[in-house]
């Protein structure tokens, strides 16, 4: 099924058994020949075209863009599939062992065209531990240049936030920052698989236990607009997660008075839904402010 | 009269390059297209089946992996739900089926779509995923032929992607 013909001939498997047998005939019919009617087949309108550069064919080459849209989703897709299996990051107590390659990242890296396709996708199925996900956003998750917009991916998808960190001290505000600057993208807090232990069950629920987990997706999904004022004019500065206790510090010039005060300010009662965080499961909202 | 000794019913496909081959219809029928077709063309037709868009050397492969498969369950809807993309496991005798040049992969694929061969479809997109999972950009191009097109800005995202690929 050659595009162009001539190119590519495949030398019949003699091995190659069934019930198939063949007889070759010479025909004297108006039939064009393959190359001719494949590549109309394929695009009626590209046969003047001349192919670019990148094109060009090479014997022996699997020609992977020349495939039809719709057969390289196919390939996309299962090379989400597979993605999807595997933890991007797996902690190892060995670190001279070298760590395996992540599926399919050498594909998102090959061209322009791939990676605006491909790489969206490809980071939807993405589950990265609570501590990581900081690295990971400024690596994988910053805005295009300005003059790579038009080509890079739509800002839509989705992050796995896998929380299974017991006791873990984390500020919240870059991922805050991420989820505000792209709304489309979808982040979610998961539990770790491997929480479902003896301290889970019995006892010392930790960082994993559902309540966080709940409460984690309502600060993450809060579009509260003073919230979203706050968070995008980078007028909070931090949102710190220790135990139960959730700390948010304010600019100076954001803060409300009572802030101010030097030992344990009391919150008015209705200040907290005032930025969408009434209800929030399982921790205590607290404010600070940096001068 | 029918009897258990009757020689199977067979089809003759034309290829693209005017070869006639000959094969049993169970063996065809694998492909929608040629099921298709040769209802179409009513019972005991025995016109050649022109298959245009198929070169001999391809459709001799394709229609091995239809001879080797001639007894699977056919294709049902179900088959384009997600069940059937589950796993991008293959079993041994298509893996050795598609150990071949990486053209004649490429034109199976092709073959196996126009055909309308759903299960010869996921086993050479599978192939074509696997072959690519471990592989770097560099070794990705080589195999498919492309040429590196990122921007400065860009190629400082992917070192980025590097570094915490390399330190996660």
């Amino acid at each position: 099924m050659s595009l162009e013909g001539g190119i590519g001939v495949v030398v019949p498997d003699p091995a190659s058994t069934s019930s198939v047998s063949h007889v070759i005939k010479n025909r004297d019919t108006d039939v064009p020949s393959s190359a001719s009617r494949s590549k109309r087949a394929r695009n009626d309108s590209d046969d003047n075209v001349e192919l670019p550069l990148k094109r060009f064919r090479r014997e022996g080459m699997f020609r992977f863009l020349d495939l039809p849209g719709e057969l390289q989703n196919q390939i996309y897709e299962y090379a989400v599939e597979e993605t999807g299996k595997d933890l991007l990051y797996k902690t190892t107590k060995d670190s001279l062992r070298p760590k395996p390659p992540i599926p399919f990242l050498g594909l998102t890296q090959t061209c322009s065209k791939i990676r605006s396709e491909f790489r969206g996708w490809w980071m939807s199925v993405h589950t990265i531990p609570l501590y990581h996900a900081e690295r990971y956003i400024s690596s994988f998750l910053l805005p295009p240049a300005k003059k790579d917009k038009k080509r890079a991916e739509s800002p839509k998808g989705k992050l796995a936030i896998q929380v299974k960190d017991q006791g873990m001290k984390m500020d919240m505000v870059r991922i805050l920052r991420l989820k505000a600057r792209i709304p489309d993208y979808e982040i979610t807090f998961v539990r770790g698989d491997e929480e479902v232990s003896a301290e889970y069950l019995f006892g010392d629920w930790g960082w994993a236990c559902p309540g966080k987990i709940r409460g984690l997706n309502q600060l993450i999904g809060n579009t509260n607009p003073k919230w979203l004022r706050w968070i995008r004019g980078s007028l909070v500065t931090q949102v710190r997660i220790d135990g139960q206790d959730l700390h948010i510090v304010v600019k100076e010039r954001a803060a409300e008075k009572w802030m101010k005060q030097m030992v344990l300010p009391t919150i008015p009662d209705d200040f907290v839904a005032t930025i969408g965080l009434d209800g929030l499961e399982y921790f205590k909202v607290g404010f600070g402010v940096c001068y | 009269m029918a009897t258990s000794t009757e020689a199977p019913k067979t089809v003759t496909l034309t290829t693209s390059d005017n070869a006639d081959i000959q094969v049993e219809r169970e063996v065809a029928e694998r492909s929608i297209l040629i099921k298709n077709l040769l209802e179409d063309l009513g019972g005991d037709s025995n016109e050649a089946i022109p298959i245009p868009n198929v070169n001999e050397a391809v459709m001799k492969k394709v229609l091995e992996w239809c001879e080797q498969h001639r007894k699977d369950p056919p294709a049902s809807q179900d088959d384009d739900s997600d069940s059937r993309k589950k796993s991008t496991d293959i079993d041994e005798w298509d893996q050795k089926f598609m150990q071949v040049d990486q053209e004649m992969l490429f034109e199976i694929i092709l073959a196996a779509n126009y055909l309308d061969i759903k299960a010869l479809l996921d086993v050479g997109c599978k192939t074509v995923a696997n072959m690519i999972k471990g592989k770097s950009p560099d070794e990705i191009r080589k195999t498919f032929n492309i040429q590196n097109d990122f921007t400065p800005e860009e190629e400082d995202q992917i070192r980025r992607e590097n570094e915490w690929a390399e330190d996660r």
